[in-house]
């Protein structure tokens, strides 16, 4: 079964998604924080990584964690998963993020499915 | 060098004119001392030490002659403030001695080249402290006092400015003296007071213009914030509501099936105005803020934009269709082209019923990219296509057909597609459907979201 790691720090968002992506069969784990996000994949890799933006300690944190994670594992499918669906809020381009995709919060698991089915 | 303030800096520019406007000024002294040397020598025989004058007269040529060799020279460079003010003070102290020079050789306080000492004060209190500017006034008061009553005693010798020296005694010099002192201290106070108040509101000025800038930034992390604070929420609602939908959290009745989707439906509605909201708050807020473009695949763009919108083009049985060369490319602004096309998309499948179609179709028109967002829906009667571009402007139909809506949407994507410098054009027929024609040029540099108020209309 696929294993699929959800970095968010909103517990409901995990909750949620977590059940529905086990619903549609998938091996579901996740982080609280990037830290420990950053420690599992080393420790155990998983398949795919759906990574939050906005931690409670830095408004921009999944960015930095995304660099991370790509050190670790270019190849490992890392999708951005974020409510903010605009540049400008950011303040820099999507393109220097290293992420495979942008998923908008709140996303329909049939369309976050058909997203992951493209990578693994 | 210190990093200095935007008005700091201009203030600093100026200085080198106003260095360069001094020797301009020193030239024109020069002349005109030089004219008056001779028009007195060779037409009025007046009594003056005329070699003394002379020679005077020469320094400061040769003095103005240095000083426009070194600003003509450091002029490229960007001098030390310290650097800059030195010079100055050399220039002041220089112009001071030989003025006075020039004055004590020609009949002292009768000669009425004096008055240029008050001239001298009020350029001191531009370019000086309070500090500097009352030690030169009372440097100078000084002066001219003891030389007065040197006078007086008959310690120093009195240089006439007339043949006739009978008329002119030194007690009257004293008292002139005096009053001339007296002037010299006035115009230091008033200038200096006055050059005061001026630099306190310069530094208002620089005050609320940090004041602005970090407003700015608010105004940024105020949408951040926001966004994330009411989506984040929203986005577990709705994940919830697609738990119980889903079945996973046990078998659920018809009717609270029906109560759910239409939770949901309420939910994702929500998140479209908010988005609107947010948008049209920056829209809004960022007048004559320049952005930043990128070269873009129109094709990758628009598959975003349509799997923004298909889930909710199923929900509603709306066929999405779409037309796009493979290698079609544009340099523009992501955020804007998305908030023209998502919302072009989502207003087609909003008023679209059951069963009907919308379009999205992008081709090559010169230099334009020509979007076209078809649809078959409720359309536009034509009282009030006029009006679907205007703020907060829903059209009759519309509101029956669907309760939640801003009204934004449309003025959004004007606004945007005027930022893009493009144009768009809707053809709508009441009952057969709605055709919004974009024209966006296939390349910008960069460019300005434009002022809110008198934004364009390009509807026709």
């Amino acid at each position: 079964m696929q294993r699929i790691l959800i970095i968010d720090d909103d517990e409901d968002i995990i909750e949620t998604v977590g059940s529905l992506l086990k619903f549609e069969g998938y091996n579901v784990d996740f982080a609280t924080t990037t830290e420990q996000g950053v420690e599992m994949i080393k420790n155990a890799p998983p398949d795919l990584v759906l990574l939050d933006i906005m931690f409670p300690d830095k408004k921009t944190k999944g960015f930095d964690a995304a660099g991370e994670i790509k050190a670790i594992n270019p190849n490992l499918p890392l999708f951005v998963f974020t409510a903010i669906n605009r540049e400008y809020a950011f303040d820099f381009s999507k393109d220097d993020i290293k992420a495979d995709e942008f998923i908008n919060k709140p996303v329909k698991v049939d369309r976050l499915v058909e997203k992951i089915k493209q990578y693994i | 060098m210190q990093e200095l303030s935007p008005i700091e800096s201009s203030a600093f520019k100026s200085l080198n004119e106003v260095i360069r406007w001094f020797i301009d000024l020193r030239w024109m002294a020069c002349i005109g001392v030089s004219l008056v040397l001779l028009f007195s020598h060779f037409l009025f025989s007046f009594y003056l030490q005329y070699k003394i004058l002379a020679i005077t007269t020469l320094v400061l040529v040769l003095l103005n002659s240095t000083y426009s060799y070194y600003f003509y020279r450091y002029k490229k460079q960007y001098l030390q403030r310290r650097e800059i003010h030195l010079f100055f003070q050399v220039q002041i102290i220089g112009d001071y001695i030989l003025l006075l020079v020039l004055v004590f050789f020609s009949g002292f306080m009768v000669n009425p080249l004096i008055f240029f000492f008050v001239f001298h004060i009020i350029i001191t209190s531009f370019l000086f402290t309070t500090r500097i500017v009352s030690l030169y006034t009372t440097c100078l008061v000084f002066v001219i006092g003891t030389i007065s009553l040197l006078q007086y005693f008959k310690i120093l010798p009195v240089y006439p400015l007339f043949t006739n020296n009978s008329s002119i005694s030194t007690q009257v010099m004293l008292v002139q003296t005096a009053g001339f002192s007296f002037l010299l201290i006035i115009t230091a106070y008033l200038t200096t007071s006055i050059i005061n108040k001026i630099d306190a509101r310069g530094k208002q000025f620089e005050v609320e213009l940090n004041r602005y800038k970090s407003l700015d930034k608010i105004k940024s992390n105020f949408i951040l914030q926001v966004t994330h604070e009411i989506r984040g929420p929203l986005a577990a609602i709705s994940g919830f509501h697609e738990m119980i939908l889903r079945g996973i959290t046990g078998e659920i009745k018809d009717h609270t099936k029906e109560v759910i989707t239409k939770a949901d439906r309420r939910t994702d509605n929500l998140l479209i105005i908010i988005g609107e909201m947010i948008d049209f708050a920056y829209m809004k807020s960022s007048d004559d803020s320049t952005f930043t473009t990128k070269e873009l695949s129109v094709r990758k763009i628009i598959s975003e934009n349509i799997s923004n919108v298909s889930i909710r083009a199923e929900q509603e049985d709306v066929h999405l269709s779409v037309a796009c060369p493979r290698h079609l490319k544009i340099k523009t602004n992501r955020d804007l082209i998305n908030i023209i096309l998502g919302n072009l998309l989502f207003n087609a499948i909003k008023y679209t019923e059951t069963g009907g179609n919308v379009s999205l179709i992008a081709s090559e028109k010169g230099h334009e990219i020509h979007f076209v967002v078809e649809d078959t829906g409720i359309g536009i009667c034509d009282d009030e296509i006029e009006k679907v571009f205007d703020e907060f402007y829903r059209s009759r139909r519309a509101r029956v057909l669907e309760k939640d809506g801003t009204g934004l949407g449309l003025s959004i994507v004007q606004k945007a597609v005027n930022a893009l410098q493009g144009r768009i054009i809707v053809y709508s027929k009441e009952g057969k459907g709605s055709s919004f024609h974009v024209f966006l040029p296939a390349y910008i540099e960069k460019g300005k979201i434009p002022g809110g108020e008198n934004a364009e209309d390009f509807n026709n």
